[in-house]
């Protein structure tokens, strides 16, 4: 009983996570990018891919999705963001090295899969980063400027149709 | 080629309504969805003669487009917010998606009664069933008619005008409101063909048009709105490179993956590499001009 809420609870730290860093992007910077999964779900194949290859992809992805911010209009990004997940999806889905459509298990021996016990501490340790980052934005300088240069940013084109 | 056929009524209807509203009406394929249920529960469960049922579900489906389209995004479209306009329809997929699985419990459901013979005279080809040749025959027919409709009617150039710009159609007295209900019921009526075809074809689930919705976007996107012949010749090269992908095992994952390249690259190529590509040579003929005016010099 207490793994299933141990689960439960280490599902809603991840997926809360997961909302702040779309919340800073979308609602915060002004992005339409609803795709933060994309970054979760290539990051998660590091234990079968390499942690090297991963980085690269990565850094490829948020390179194009910035160069692409200002060309596109908003509700093409948007969708372009939707779009750059399901194709991403179905490209390493036909990867058999990954387990194809089905995926494949974690074989990292740090947070054992379907061990909620061990990866408690972790989602906890990922949660509350995210949150004082978050505060740490809002409450700071920086934070003043983002929030400056998001109102006044009006030829930004992924932002203003 | 036939997955496209089905899919073709969809992308017309889309390529239609984004013309008009100068957005991405991804709501609009959900009509489909509110038909093909319609039909189901008409004609299967209350047991409705066949033409009444049928009736009743093209009437659902181009409703459903009317109420969404003057509940909430009419106001989007006269102002010109595409971007509103997009993440309302993204909420509207959900919610619609949604009470269509509550009223089936999550199950998915299949025509019997309304399911068209793939014997006797119905049956073309050893594989082909009646639904196929419905498929085949509606997308020239549907293509054909409303490109001859958009480009050689007088409707038709009312049509276009306020689609250009919906300020100028106004101050020159065109009635824009009536065209803007037209379109809506066309949309609508196009989109519940689409349904009730797919639906015949591959069973009713509450998320059959969702998917199709994201084919329908991509086509029009990469193709264009103004194009609807290119349209539904492309949502058919949709269907043939899905087909192409899951006749090949190594390629079968990338079945689904087809329509969103296509999505990415025809964006990539539309707002990208073709102004690029525009700016390079105009560049390049105005360097070539100044030199020619130097040596003149």
């Amino acid at each position: 009983m207490n793994f299933v809420w141990l689960d439960i609870a280490v599902r809603v730290l991840l997926s809360s996570t997961l909302v702040m860093a779309q919340a800073v992007l979308l609602n915060w910077l002004g992005v339409p990018f609803a795709a933060i999964t994309l970054f979760a779900g290539v990051a998660a194949y590091g234990a079968v891919a390499g942690v090297a290859p991963v980085i690269v992809a990565l850094a490829l992805l948020e390179a194009a999705f910035l160069l692409l911010v200002r060309p596109l209009p908003q509700d093409r990004y948007l969708l372009l963001s939707l779009a750059s997940l399901a194709l991403m999806r179905s490209a390493v889905g036909a990867v058999n090295r990954f387990g194809g459509q089905l995926g494949t298990a974690s074989v990292s021996t740090l947070i054992p899969a379907q061990h909620p016990t061990s990866a408690f501490p972790f989602a906890l340790a990922l949660f509350l980063a995210a949150f004082l980052l978050l505060l740490a934005l809002r409450h700071s300088q920086m934070g003043l400027a983002v929030d400056t240069a998001r109102i006044g940013a009006t030829d930004f084109c992924a932002k203003d149709q | 080629m036939l997955r496209g056929a089905y899919y073709a009524p969809i992308a017309l209807a889309f390529a239609l309504v984004a013309r008009h509203g100068r957005y991405l009406p991804l709501w609009l394929p959900e009509c489909g969805m509110v038909a093909a249920y319609a039909a189901y529960f008409s004609i299967e469960r209350a047991r409705f003669p066949l033409l009444l049922g049928m009736a009743v579900a093209v009437l659902a489906g181009s409703l459903s487009a009317l109420v969404a389209h003057y509940a909430l995004f009419a106001g989007h479209v006269a102002r010109s917010e595409p971007f509103a306009a997009l993440l309302r329809g993204i909420g509207v997929i959900v919610l619609l998606d949604n009470i269509a699985s509550l009223l089936t419990g999550g199950y998915a459901l299949a025509f019997s009664r309304l399911a068209i013979p793939s014997s006797g005279r119905f049956r073309m080809v050893h594989a082909l069933l009646g639904s196929d040749a419905l498929a085949l025959g509606c997308v020239p027919l549907l293509a054909g008619g409303l490109w001859a409709a958009v480009n050689h009617t007088r409707s038709g150039l009312q049509y276009r005008s306020v689609s250009a710009n919906r300020q100028v159609a106004t101050q020159y007295g065109l009635r824009v409101q009536r065209i803007d209900f037209i379109v809506v019921v066309m949309g609508g009526l196009l989109c519940a063909i689409g349904g009730i075809t797919n639906g015949l074809r591959y069973g009713l689930t509450a998320t059959m048009m969702s998917t199709t919705a994201l084919k329908a976007v991509a086509v029009v996107v990469a193709v264009g709105y103004d194009r609807l012949l290119t349209v539904a010749l492309g949502m058919l090269s949709i269907g043939v490179l899905e087909s192409l992908c899951q006749a090949r095992i190594r390629f079968s994952a990338f079945e689904d993956g087809v329509s969103y390249a296509a999505l990415a690259i025809g964006l990539v190529v539309h707002y990208v590499v073709w102004p690029w590509w525009r700016h390079w040579r105009e560049r390049r003929s105005w360097g070539a001009e100044k030199q020619l005016a130097e040596a003149r010099l």
